[in-house]
């Protein structure tokens, strides 16, 4: 019954996974936890930001509450945008989670608007924006699932606003120190699958993403936790689009549920020298 | 003690008045100056300017020179020759005449030169007074008033001789009545005591019915002249003041104890004086017209050979026909019987006009026109009347009183009375009252209009001139001079005994000395004859004349003149006659024989050149230089002219013009000068080659260009792009061939400036054009772009395709990706400029932010 109430809810959303939007904004992580993983967070905890990456995985949360504020500099040498994320996830019941998150990518510069003959007629900031709730029930013990609905708004020019609304169901498998995760949504509109595996602090995770404009992402990540006070991450991501390869670095550190994290992105011809800052805080 | 003092005080007193000087005495050797007291003072009378002085010696001259400050000082009496020794006895060698500005007055004149050395007396100038008064001819009280008449300068403010000389001429003639004189003007008091005695009667109508046309000549009851007023034609005559007084001057009875004198009002007797005609047109109100031309029709027709008219149409630009003709009809028939034979004291009729009282030289007709004589009034002292106007038109001068001088003229008027008037009203019938003397003196059959004209005009007192100089040749011959006029000989001038000549080619000029014994022998024009016949008669059939003014030459003086038209290599027969001023003739001059020469052709001298090569382009001249050695004039003409081939000809000079531009190119032509006298011609045969014409061509392409902001500007020298083979200059123009204008555009000579106006890009055509239009053209692109922008990305927002422009054409690498960092795009060698941007299909992309690093330079392009 419930597998054919799955497959049905799949079913019935799958002509929205076919129709979603490829918004960059959706694709990129903007915690620097997850971007210090090289976005990898279907297949393995992700904090808080799990409640825009991977929902299903807030039920698995250890913490009753995860918070966290992000701030930093978007692809300097292309982009150049100023990003903003802020995420929460909170366990209202022993199986029940619910999470929101929001995120903004302004440009630093403004853009110089031309018309048909090259004269310059204004000039114009964009920006683009996401919020979305998420929740997350563990159907047992060691399978959760997770639903997310999100609202993306762009600012392009002084009449050109963009909006769009998308979903996102994630379901995660964990034992031990295994955890496996498979995700599909429509903004972004994606496909993923992850693995990860954790012992003595360290976890290595592995993710494939497959965008459904046609563009196959993979990566993979280290993380270790001195206990659960220091961390170091690293990861790789490879592939052209949304986001291109890149090499992701890391450190955290966690004390009475204070966390300071910050990532660094480089060997990216487009994404070098991105720089995120993150303040948690979980219970 | 107190003694003492006063006897010093009085002491000091008497000395210092016995120190008195005498101050009028001056320093220096020998006896100086005048005694004080005895300097006169000059008395009332006293003349300026000059002061007369007696010296106790002789002066010499350098004593003089030294004077010379003062004035000029001469001997009163000049060395006297054989009286020099009695003069020196009597004293009168000692005497001086010293003369100075008479702006200087004479106490100052007269104290400087009673300081001088060795001065004796000094006394000033005094006027005389004769005792002996005019004497004046006739009886009439007022005669001595009418200074117009006779001006001996007693009236303050007159200068002598400013009148018309009458009292000589009355010594000759005084008015005869079968002289008529219409008065076209203000009816005449016929009735007034100084006029009826000299009223021309129409005895048929005065001795016929009331109410009747009793002699059939129009009109009814025209006993003293006729009414043409317009509201009340026909009827009594209305007499007014204007028309009485001007009758008065005409011909007011003389010499009846009554009131004033008329210039032609007889002597007072019965037979004497001339007879006024009314021709009324005036009833006393001047918004009503007359039928003015009626008047001189009628004057005509009633035996009136002379018509005073003190009148003139107001601000009229020209006489109305209807008004010409009939001054040209009395002109013509006055004084004529209807058969046209002579019936008066003169054959046609003088109509005098009064020049008008504006003081200005226009908008004074009919006295403006020729067919009438115009007459300008004068003052008591020679000058203009201020009211006066004036012209070339003007023919004689004469007193017309002048108000702001005190001088007005005095004749009768209404009421039987008498009074003052001024105005070139008054002065006109002072021209007709003298007309009126001459025609009684001198008229009978032959004496014509055109001699009494002469009279008048020919024998005016010069001397208003010299008191008029700003107005010179404006007030006619002069003053109109009645004794003069009068003194005019009736016998014929002397003839001419000096006729010689010289013949060159068909002209004789001749050269005579002016004949006279005296002034009246002087002739007034001479009659040439000439004849291929012996000169026995003067007035056969193949004898020709001309007519000579005398002009103002005196006797012997030489006079010219060169009979031309004449026949070549021919004995003429000459003789001429002396003719005065009326027509009386003297016996011929004796016969000269002039043979005539051969002609001389034409001399034409190439001074260019006859021949000339122009380029299609080009316009020349040759110039000849043409005379006649006979001094014949020449014509010029030049065969085969076409258009673009002219020739002039002035001041010897014939220059023969080319215009190839109006002629064919790559053709010659052929033309014939010919420069003729009278008698022969002379042939210049001239060329003229036009090369062919060769189109301007395009040497090399014209260059896009770019402007780099609005404002900024760039000049093209178009010569270096387009080549003419005739080295002809080229004229350039450009036309816009795009949608819009991007930039403004002139053209100065070759060069072609441009300036950004707005950003953008288009076409030009310059075309490059030759004086025949032949045409060569380029055209080129233009961008003005904004210079500061190193590359311009357009548009953005982009819909689909996105342009990448630099200001300069040049490779650059290109990056394209999207916000996640994704490069979509790449390029590393991508060719761009300012004519051909580069271009990225961006068509496929979906909306949002986008990144393009161009040259490692990031630029953020919008996708709608």
């Amino acid at each position: 019954m419930k597998k054919s109430l799955l497959v049905c809810i799949l079913s019935g959303l799958f002509p929205l996974f076919a129709s979603g939007q490829q918004l960059p904004v959706a694709c990129i992580a903007t915690d620097a936890v997850p971007a210090s993983l090289a976005g990898t967070s279907i297949g393995r905890p992700c904090g808080a930001s799990a409640a825009e990456f991977n929902a299903a995985a807030m039920a698995m949360s250890g913490y009753r509450l995860e918070s966290g504020l992000s701030y930093g500099n978007w692809a300097p040498s292309s982009a150049d945008n100023r990003m903003l994320g802020v995420h929460a996830a909170y366990r209202i019941a022993p199986k029940l989670s619910i999470g929101l998150f929001g995120k903004q990518l302004k440009d630093r510069k403004a853009v110089l608007l031309t018309n048909e003959n090259g004269v310059v007629t204004e000039e114009f900031i964009p920006r683009d924006m996401m919020l979305g709730v998420s929740a997350s029930y563990c159907i047992l013990p060691n399978l959760s699932v997770g639903l997310s609905g999100r609202y993306a708004s762009s600012s392009l020019a002084p009449d050109n606003s963009p909006r769009a609304f998308g979903v996102d169901i994630t379901a995660v498998f964990r034992k031990d120190g295994l955890m496996a995760g498979i995700g599909a949504g429509t903004l972004p509109s994606m496909a993923r699958a992850g693995l990860s595996y954790t012992i003595a602090g360290l976890t290595a995770a592995v993710e494939a993403d497959y965008s459904f404009s046609g563009n196959f992402m993979g990566a993979g990540s280290l993380e270790y936790g001195f206990k659960d006070l220091v961390f170091v991450r690293a990861g790789y991501r490879f592939g052209s689009a949304p986001i291109p390869s890149h090499l992701s670095l890391g450190l955290g550190v966690r004390y009475a549920g204070i966390s300071l994290n910050a990532a660094y992105l480089t060997a990216s011809e487009t994404l070098g020298n991105t720089l995120a800052f993150g303040v948690g805080y979980s219970f | 003690m107190y003694f003492f003092r006063f006897f010093c005080l009085a002491a000091t007193f008497l000395a210092l008045s016995g120190c008195a000087r005498n101050v009028s005495e001056p320093e220096g050797s020998g006896d100086a100056g005048i005694e004080t007291g005895t300097l006169p003072e000059p008395s009332p009378g006293a003349l300026p300017g000059r002061v007369f002085v007696k010296f106790k010696k002789e002066q010499d001259k350098e004593s003089l020179d030294a004077y010379a400050h003062i004035g000029h000082f001469r001997r009163m009496y000049p060395d006297a020759g054989i009286y020099e020794a009695r003069h020196r006895e009597a004293g009168l060698h000692l005497w001086y005449v010293v003369t100075f500005d008479e702006s200087v007055p004479l106490t100052k004149a007269g104290m400087q030169v009673s300081e001088l050395q060795d001065v004796d007396i000094l006394e000033y100038d005094l006027p005389v007074k004769f005792h002996q008064s005019t004497v004046f001819p006739f009886n009439d009280p007022g005669l001595s008033r009418q200074w117009h008449y006779h001006n001996d300068g007693s009236i303050q403010g007159t200068i002598a001789g400013s009148d018309i000389r009458l009292l000589d001429a009355w010594l000759l003639e005084t008015g005869k009545p079968d002289v008529i004189v219409a008065v076209h003007d203000g009816g005449i008091q016929y009735n007034h005591p100084d006029l009826e005695g000299n009223m021309w009667m129409n005895r048929a109508e005065a001795e016929g019915a009331p109410g009747v046309d009793d002699d059939k000549n129009g009109y009814v009851d025209d006993i003293y002249g006729y009414c043409f007023y317009s509201e009340t034609v026909g009827g009594a005559i209305h007499p007014d003041n204007h028309g009485t007084h001007i009758a008065g001057t005409i011909a007011a009875c003389n010499n009846n104890e009554s009131g004033g004198a008329g210039i032609a009002g007889g002597n007072g007797t019965p037979d004497s004086g001339v007879r006024l005609m009314s021709v009324c047109t005036s009833g006393g109100d001047d918004t009503k017209g007359a039928y003015l031309q009626q008047g001189f029709v009628y004057a005509a027709d009633n035996g009136a050979v002379l018509i005073n008219c003190s009148w003139s149409i107001p601000e009229a630009t020209s006489t109305p026909l209807f008004l010409k003709e009939a001054i040209d009809y009395f002109n013509r028939y006055a004084g004529l019987d209807d058969k046209g034979k002579q019936r008066g004291p003169m054959a046609g009729g003088v109509a005098f006009f009064a020049a008008g009282n504006e003081n200005r030289d226009n908008k004074e007709y009919p006295a403006m026109d020729d067919n009438v004589v115009a007459v300008a009034s004068i003052g008591a002292n020679y000058h203009k009347a201020y009211y006066s106007s004036y012209g070339e038109w003007v023919d004689i001068a004469a007193p017309g009183g002048d108000v702001q001088q005190g001088h007005q003229v005095y004749s009768t008027i209404t009421g039987g009375n008498y009074g003052n008037m001024q105005g070139t009203s008054m002065a006109c019938p002072h021209v007709t009252g003298v007309a009126a003397l001459a025609v009684s003196y001198f008229g009978g059959p032959g004496f014509t209009r055109e001699q009494l004209i002469r009279l008048l005009t020919e024998t005016t007192n010069p001397v208003i001139e010299e008191y008029n100089t700003s107005y010179a040749g404006q007030l006619g011959s002069g003053l109109v001079d009645a004794s003069a006029c009068l003194g005019v000989t009736l016998d014929a001038p002397a003839s001419v005994q000096s006729l010689s000549g010289k013949s060159r080619s068909n002209y004789i000029d001749l050269e005579w000395i002016v004949p006279g014994a005296s002034r009246a022998d002087i002739p007034y024009s001479y009659d040439v004859y000439y004849s291929l016949s012996p000169l026995n008669d003067v007035a056969g059939n193949d004898v020709r004349k001309i007519s000579v003014p005398g002009g103002k030459h005196a006797a012997g003086e030489s006079m010219a003149v060169t009979l031309s038209n004449l026949e070549l290599n021919k004995d003429y027969h000459i003789r001429i006659l002396s003719r005065s001023m009326l027509d009386k003739v003297s016996a011929p001059s004796p016969e000269i024989v002039i043979n005539t020469l051969d002609n001389k052709p034409p001399v034409v001298e190439a001074l260019d050149g006859t021949s000339i090569t122009l380029k299609a382009f080009q316009s020349g001249a040759l110039r000849f230089k043409v005379s006649d050695p006979d001094g014949h004039p020449l014509t010029c003409s030049l065969e085969g002219a076409t258009a673009g081939i002219s020739h002039t000809f002035a001041d010897g000079i014939v220059t023969v013009s080319f215009d190839a531009l109006s002629l064919e190119d790559g053709k010659s032509y052929q033309l014939l000068l010919r420069v003729s006298d009278s008698h022969d011609s002379v042939d210049t045969p001239i060329g003229c080659q036009i090369l062919k014409n060769h189109a301007p061509v395009a040497v090399k392409e014209m260059d896009n260009q770019v402007i780099q902001g609005i404002g900024e500007s760039l000049t093209l020298d178009l010569s270096g792009y387009f080549s003419d083979e005739d080295a002809e200059p080229l004229t350039y123009s450009a036309r816009n061939l795009g949608t819009q204008t991007v930039a403004a555009c002139t053209i100065e000579g070759d060069r072609l400036h441009l300036k950004g106006s707005s950003y953008g890009n288009s076409s030009l055509e310059i075309t490059a054009m030759d004086a025949r239009k032949n045409k060569a053209l380029l055209t080129f692109l233009i961008l003005v772009r904004d210079g500061s922008r190193e590359v311009e990305i357009y548009p953005n927002p982009v819909e689909s395709t996105l342009y990448l422009r630099t200001g300069s054409g040049q490779n650059a690498s290109l990056v394209l990706s999207n916000k996640s960092g994704a490069v979509l795009f790449r390029e590393s060698s991508a060719a761009m400029g300012p004519f051909a941007p580069y271009a990225i299909d961006m068509r496929d992309y979906t909306a949002g932010s986008y990144y393009l690093k161009v040259n490692g330079v990031v630029y953020t392009v919008i996708k709608k």
